[in-house]
């Protein structure tokens, strides 16, 4: 089957940005949402699609630092950009503290939030090294989680944090 | 359904969730191996009876085995109706 999404498809536009420090170049209709095309051009599956409307946050991506709902971003608005997925959280075969932590305290059961949580866990660390639990629950506001109960969640942060200054 | 979208189908957050602690109250069960008991099938038992008790409500048709198919239920208002017009 032809892609509709080749880079000479009619309606298609270009648009060049950087995705966990490589550059891109994203061919896709200007409305495409970035968690499609993430997931579909550049094969970055670590992106869930959890409710597909900006509630869930298991599409989270980093763009120019900010976590964002990738199911709401249409692919146009990332010209320039610097984004960051899951896959850019650690980059070779050790797992990043925070990741670590998730597995070592229980932070991840059915691991369909994971990758979000992981993400926003990293945002926050990046910004505050050692988060208090009441900012911690204010970074993960927006993502769900319907196994852990976030206790777990919290914990792992926590446990992260404590093992190091320096941040995946 | 009620709730077939996440934006009103509330679920916690983590803002609001209270702090969890669980504790586990050690109560030997007479009948099973060791004193165990199991927890995890709890919550898929009174499932099926629910979903047939409101077919029964809804329709008047109890169907008493599972898995409960379409075609069990096609059968059983088919036989349903036969006996209405007998």
């Amino acid at each position: 089957m032809p892609d509709a999404r080749s880079p000479d498809a009619p309606g298609t536009i270009a648009v060049r940005c950087r995705v966990n420090g490589r550059d891109e170049t994203l061919h896709d209709y200007p409305m495409a949402r970035l968690l499609d095309t993430l997931r579909e051009k550049l094969h970055l599956t670590g992106i869930k699609e959890g409710c597909g409307e900006g509630e869930c946050g298991a599409c989270s991506v980093e763009i120019d630092g900010k976590l964002v709902n990738s199911c709401l971003i249409p692919v146009a608005q990332v010209e320039g950009a610097e984004i960051r997925t899951i896959e850019g959280v650690a980059t070779t075969e050790q797992l990043s503290v925070v990741q670590q932590a998730f597995i070592s305290y229980g932070g991840a059961q059915c691991g369909i939030c994971t990758p979000g949580m992981v993400l926003a866990a990293v945002n926050l660390l990046e910004q505050n090294n050692h988060p208090t639990e009441p900012e911690i629950r204010a970074a993960l506001a927006g993502n769900l989680c319907r196994c852990t109960g976030y206790m777990k969640i919290f914990e792992s942060i926590l446990r992260a944090c404590d093992r190091t200054e320096v941040q995946s | 359904m009620i709730n077939n979208q996440m934006t009103n189908y509330i679920m916690p957050t983590s803002m609001d969730l209270p702090p969890i602690r669980v504790y586990f109250e050690e109560l030997p069960y007479a009948r099973g191996p060791a004193g165990a008991k199991g927890i995890g099938e709890l919550p898929l038992d009174g499932t099926a009876a629910a979903i047939m008790n409101a077919i029964e409500n809804a329709t008047g048709i109890c169907i008493r085995r599972i898995p409960m198919t379409p075609e069990d239920l096609t059968a059983a208002f088919e036989a349903t109706r036969e006996n209405a017009i007998a």
